[in-house]
């Protein structure tokens, strides 16, 4: 069983992490929102209704979703990728490409050059950024997000990473954020929901995580995740008294 | 050895109009009639096991079970079972035959699809036609046209064989002429039909490609 036992609520424009080792539930309870799964037992409300009182369609379309292997179409431009979500609900054309274009500015891409080419025709950055614009499209309540930047390289992610900020900052969205990067979290989250073996951990803001974990699991996930990427073992082989040592003789 | 060469630009050069009728009713009647038949029915049933366990389990092996049935023998089997002689039960044969390919490419090839891509496409709210005919079908059509394909070029062969149930197409010429042994009127229909099988490939190579999708294209591309 991926999740034993869960218990939180995410309030309207919360930016919420939820955080954990592989296998300790994070996306089997994100999926559980969109209902790509459904809970053995146990109640889920969504949108102040139990979430099996939604059409499943009906309630997936009112939560963007983005996920790490990014999922664009590759037979869609980038423009009918966007409007995926406004063309399932039946906007206008004229309405979907107004979205379109407005949604790309804010990605910062130029929708000239961009609204015509296919996803094999971007970089992996480029192709997540219209992962997250495309979840934007229908301009959702909620947006759930699995590990999206965990594919893409340091520099990328640090840069998506600040984008996806601003924007949550813009647009006051509900977001429901996957991954396993603390430091990802830290930088993102208002809340962090730490979890282990299908369990809710710790349910805090950063600054609390950080100063007062609740057990040495979380104690461990913090200090491994501030700590700078040297083990903390070839740290202490380097003997600082020595190399103070060294410097007194030159001195001398 | 030049003679036989010789024998045989006489007689096409005499029998011109009754050869071109042949190929045409060799690729008309034998090869489009049942392949296209093959692919209407085909393709929704791929696409229906790909949805209904119980299809799933019995059209392929069905398929399957028609397919290792020799072909002359199948021809054979046809005519008791209430089509007589002529083109019909050689049309019926050769749709049977063009079923298997299709119907496995078409099955396989929705299978095959990225499964994250589908979960994003469920996740967004797509319903399950919605994901079929945006999603699965135009990211199986290249597997789906191979299928046409390999059915197509099996067929323009296999069609040769209508003659011996008394039916029509360029195998008359090769039944023709083993029974009066006459190896160039053999050649006659020999040679067409291996032509034909040739350039029915190559035709269906670029049908493939022009249906494809561009940013499939791209995508295929970017990958080689």
């Amino acid at each position: 069983m991926a999740v034993r036992d869960l218990n939180f609520t995410v309030e309207d424009g919360e930016f919420v992490v939820l955080i954990g080792p592989s296998g300790c539930g994070k996306t089997t309870t994100l999926k559980m929102v969109n209902r790509l799964i459904e809970p053995t037992s146990g109640e889920l409300y969504l949108f102040d209704k139990p979430a099996v009182s939604w059409s499943k369609v009906e309630l997936r379309r009112k939560i963007g979703y983005v996920i790490q292997s990014i999922g664009l179409l590759p037979h869609l431009t980038v423009a009918q990728n966007i409007a995926l979500v406004p063309e399932l609900l039946g906007w206008s054309k004229n309405k979907q490409q107004q979205r379109v274009d407005e949604l790309l500015q804010l990605g910062g891409m130029d929708p000239a050059t961009f609204r015509h080419r296919y996803p094999a025709q971007l970089s992996g950055g480029q192709q997540q950024r219209i992962g997250v614009l495309r979840a934007l499209a229908a301009d959702p309540e909620l947006i759930l997000m699995d590990e999206p930047f965990g594919a893409l390289d340091p520099l990328m992610r640090e840069q998506l990473q600040i984008e996806l900020k601003n924007i949550k900052e813009r647009l006051k969205k509900t977001i429901i954020f996957v991954t396993h990067d603390l430091n990802e979290a830290l930088f993102l989250a208002d809340r962090i929901i730490i979890m282990k073996e299908g369990m809710v951990v710790q349910d805090d803001t950063p600054e609390g995580v950080c100063q007062s974990p609740v057990n040495k699991f979380v104690a461990h996930f913090v200090h491994r995740a501030l700590s700078p990427a040297v083990p903390t073992t070839i740290v202490s082989r380097l003997r600082p008294e020595r190399v103070v040592a060294i410097s007194n003789r030159r001195r001398s | 050895m030049l003679m036989i060469w010789q024998q045989m630009w006489i007689y096409v050069a005499e029998n011109l109009p009754e050869i071109l009728l042949a190929v045409k009713d060799h690729m008309i009647l034998l090869v489009l009639l049942p392949v296209g038949a093959a692919a209407a029915v085909a393709v929704p049933l791929g696409v229906m096991a790909t949805r209904w366990p119980l299809l799933e389990r019995l059209a392929i092996p069905f398929a399957d079970v028609i397919q290792t049935i020799p072909s002359l023998a199948l021809l054979a089997l046809l005519i008791p079972l209430g089509f007589g002689i002529g083109n019909k039960p050689a049309i019926f044969a050769l749709f049977l035959y063009s079923l298997l390919p299709i119907l496995q490419n078409t099955y396989t090839g929705i299978k095959n699809v990225d499964p994250d891509l589908k979960e994003a496409a469920v996740g967004m709210g797509m319903t399950d036609f919605q994901l079929l005919w945006k999603v699965e079908l135009p990211l199986s059509i290249p597997v789906i046209m191979t299928g046409v394909r390999t059915a197509t070029v099996m067929a323009v062969g296999t069609a040769t064989l209508a003659a011996m149930v008394g039916g029509g197409g360029l195998g008359c010429y090769i039944v023709r002429g083993l029974q009066m042994m006459r190896d160039y009127m053999v050649l006659v229909g020999a040679i067409p039909s291996a032509v034909l099988a040739l350039l029915a490939d190559g035709f269906l190579v670029l049908v493939e490609q022009w249906v494809t999708p561009k940013g499939l294209r791209l995508l295929q591309q970017k990958s080689q």
